[in-house]
């Protein structure tokens, strides 16, 4: 493949990368994972103050990136974000990852990282998660980065390229704890490649490799890296400590999933079919092609198709059994398999004999991308939220941003406008992403039950309802809705909106401002 | 609650119940009307949804609906007429669904419209005095369907001497003004709506997504009534 052919195909893939990532970043409701970063971000933005949480929300990478983006796009507070601000850094990171596939061509071959790229550019789940303001687009990005420093290293050993992937795997550790599952089976994968392939051979003309002393830089730089981010750049040195303890946790989250867990075969189920309400979703051209890619690693015994193929698997085995799972939990070995797919699609093409044959593949392969493609624009566009879409999970559902706009659209109506009080009366599990949606609203208060928020027997609840200034709205779980309803009466209107599949959150609006609103509304 | 309010609350009960009675004593004693046939699909899910109470939505009884009385010689007027809608080229579904006589709750028997506010077209072909319209919009699932109006015409365009016979948009989304019914849980006894007898050869039927997800669905609507005098 010629240069100029090359780097136009490669174009082509990161233009339809961006394509299907970049538009619309706010169509989606925001996820409660994804609100409940949002508002550590923007602590972050606020006061500089960022501690890691040892008991949860991953690692800090996500919100220093986030914090650089954000100033670079003028953005100083919570209130000034907006969905698409957030998830445009994931979606540049997943971008990224396809051009990091793409810079395989020396390791893989130009039309196998092509391919690769192209499958991980139109892929359903990746282009799925590269728009949701979580860790996962971040890490496999530097999944990526880690694999091709780490082999780039092998093929031409020195100090600066262990640096690189050890700057790569300290990354990895301050994005997603599961970070040290993907060591696991790299350490697999490289044990076992010198068994199958042998070591590998070092470029004409490169240094003799001297192992340990890149080693030592490289487990340097994952230090001063993974230290850097977790003691908020040596402002709570106490977070790296608290990320070595962060583990008993995360080991017993594990294996107590509760609502998340799912069995073995969730992860491949999810990927190769699904069908619900009328849709059919399926990536099993990827797992085909990653299947033919195996074959090609064992028929060839070549070091990095080898080794790539026993960390995908490794990894695969290793996430598939932890009880905990997540849709977005698949991409870390996800991506392995995607460039294993790549190296299935260029051993199709070299197998086959003949012009006409090669065509007939080339239209298949062409055909199956298109369709990948369109899974895409259906999961990322049309059906971002709809619980048929195999790669929403616990997802706000649209009818939730019927709510977000009556706040809008009730604000101007409200005593004091974005000052007016709101009380949010929900239990934990349906309070997110509220506090997201009135990050405008300074005095909105949280309670989870009725009788603390100023509404039970004796703690002047006749006062609340007579005088529906003191709170002009009130949100409420369906629990907490009953034992309002019958108290603030006549007092208020109340509509109700979907917050969840089958959950169900309740707007109480004073009479007052409703009437005014309404009245506005038949003019 | 005093003795007093009891009585009361009690008479007001037998009150209610006693009307209700009379009522469809006096429409089932009206020589020119008979009962409603209907054929319901099966149900699709079991027990009752959650019992959201809001004002705005009506109360969940899990009882079946009461016979509905028609003049007689009432016949099912919309079986195979052409639909037309607002969203042309559905993903899920063909238009024609609509009024192909198949009302199952399952995939495969609905047609899915466009996100936001939509509609669909019903052209009986002739004017018709209307009896009775009823619309199962998807009933595999306990939700609720934003700001449903139906409207009825001999104008295709509906520009002009529409009557609106139903309409629960209580905040006038859809602009379509504002609406006095209640919003209600999907089930398969669908949604029926009296046709009052008023004539018109066109039926629109709107909706603005669910509770669910923002599509629109349509698995069957039905309309009855006689040819118009």
């Amino acid at each position: 493949m010629s240069n100029a052919a090359f780097r136009g195909l490669a174009l082509l893939v990161v233009a339809a990368a961006l394509l299907l990532r970049l538009p619309a970043l706010g169509l989606r409701p925001m996820h409660h994972d994804e609100a409940n970063q949002a508002l550590k971000l923007g602590r972050l933005l606020e006061t500089g103050e960022y501690r890691y949480d040892p008991t949860d929300h991953h690692g800090p990478s996500l919100y220093y990136f986030s914090w650089v983006l954000a100033r670079a796009e003028g953005r100083t507070t919570l209130a000034a974000l907006d969905e698409a601000d957030l998830r445009l850094l994931p979606a540049l990171f997943g971008a990224a990852t396809v051009l990091l596939l793409i810079a395989f061509a020396g390791a893989l071959g130009r039309p196998a990282a092509l391919a690769a790229g192209a499958l991980a550019a139109v892929s359903p789940a990746f282009a799925y998660y590269s728009r949701f303001y979580i860790q996962e687009s971040i890490f496999v990005f530097l999944i990526a980065a880690f694999a091709l420093a780490s082999w780039r290293w092998r093929a031409r050993p020195s100090a600066g390229r262990a640096i690189l992937a050890g700057a790569a795997a300290g990354l990895m550790f301050a994005t997603k704890e599961t970070s040290v599952i993907v060591f696991a089976a790299v350490a697999v994968a490289a044990a076992g490649t010198r068994l199958l392939a042998g070591t590998a051979r070092v470029a004409p003309g490169a240094k003799r490799p001297s192992p340990l002393r890149d080693l030592a830089w490289g487990a340097g730089a994952a230090g001063v890296t993974a230290a850097l981010f977790f003691s908020s750049f040596f402002r709570h040195p106490r977070g790296v400590l608290d990320a070595i303890l962060a583990f008993p946790g995360y080991v017993a989250k594990s294996g107590d999933p509760g609502f998340h867990a799912h069995p073995a075969g969730y992860y491949f189920g999810l990927l190769t079919y699904s069908k619900s309400g009328g849709l059919v979703w399926s990536e099993a051209l990827v797992l085909a092609l990653a299947c033919l890619g195996i074959i090609a690693a064992i028929r060839t015994r070549e070091s990095f198709r080898v080794a790539a193929a026993l960390a995908s698997l490794t990894a695969a085995a290793a996430f598939s059994l932890i009880p905990y799972k997540t849709p977005w939990n698949a991409l870390p070995f996800y991506i392995g398999f995607v460039l294993l797919a790549g190296a299935g699609a260029d051993f199709i093409f070299r197998r086959l004999r003949g012009a006409p044959a090669k065509a007939a593949a080339g239209i298949l392969l062409g055909a199956g991308l298109l369709n990948l493609a369109w899974q895409s624009g259906l999961a990322n566009f049309r059906y971002p939220a709809d619980p048929r879409n195999p790669y929403v999970y616990a997802q706000t559902v649209p009818d939730y941003q019927r709510l977000v706009k009556r706040l809008d659209e009730l604000t101007p109506y409200l005593p004091g406008k974005e000052r007016a009080l709101i009380k949010v009366v929900c239990g934990p599990y349906e309070t997110w992403p509220l506090p997201w949606s009135l990050r405008r609203h300074p005095n909105a208060g949280y309670w989870t039950d009725a009788a603390s928020a100023g509404f039970g027997p004796g703690a002047e609840a006749g006062r609340d309802a007579a005088a529906p200034a003191a709170a002009a709205l009130i949100i409420a779980s369906e629990d907490q809705a009953a034992k309002l309803g019958p108290i603030l009466e006549d007092a208020y209107h109340a509509e109700f909106y979907g917050l969840r599949p089958d959950v169900i959150l309740t707007l109480f609006v004073a009479n007052e401002p409703w009437e005014r609103f309404l009245s506005e509304r038949r003019r | 609650m005093t003795r007093r309010t009891r009585i009361v609350a009690l008479a007001t009960l037998v009150l209610a119940l006693a009307g209700t009675a009379a009522v469809a004593f006096s429409q089932s004693q009206d020589p020119n009307k008979e009962e409603l046939k209907l054929q319901l699909p099966k149900p699709m899910f079991i027990g009752t949804p959650r019992n959201i109470r809001t004002p705005n939505l009506e109360a969940v009884t899990g009882k079946p609906r009461g016979p509905f009385f028609v003049p007689k010689g009432t016949k099912l007027l919309s079986l195979h007429k052409p639909v037309t809608s607002s969203d042309m080229q559905p993903v899920i579904g063909e238009l024609k669904f609509v009024t192909d006589g198949e009302k199952s709750g399952e995939d495969g028997y609905f047609v899915e419209l466009g996100p936001g506010s939509q509609w669909v077209q019903i052209d009986l072909q002739g004017e018709y005095s209307l009896a009775a319209i009823l619309v199962w919009h998807y009933h595999a699932q306990a939700r609720v369907y934003r700001d449903v109006v139906v409207q009825v015409s001999n104008d295709k365009d509906f520009v002009t001497g529409v009557t609106t016979l139903f309409n629960n948009d209580h905040d006038n989304t859809s602009g379509l003004g504002l609406g006095k019914e209640k919003e209600y849980i999907e089930t398969n006894e669908g949604r029926l709506v009296d046709g009052k007898g008023v004539k018109a050869r066109y039926l629109r039927l709107y909706s603005n997504g669910n509770t669910s997800n923002d599509m629109n669905h349509y698995v069957e609507v039905e309309v009855y009534g006689t040819p118009a005098k």
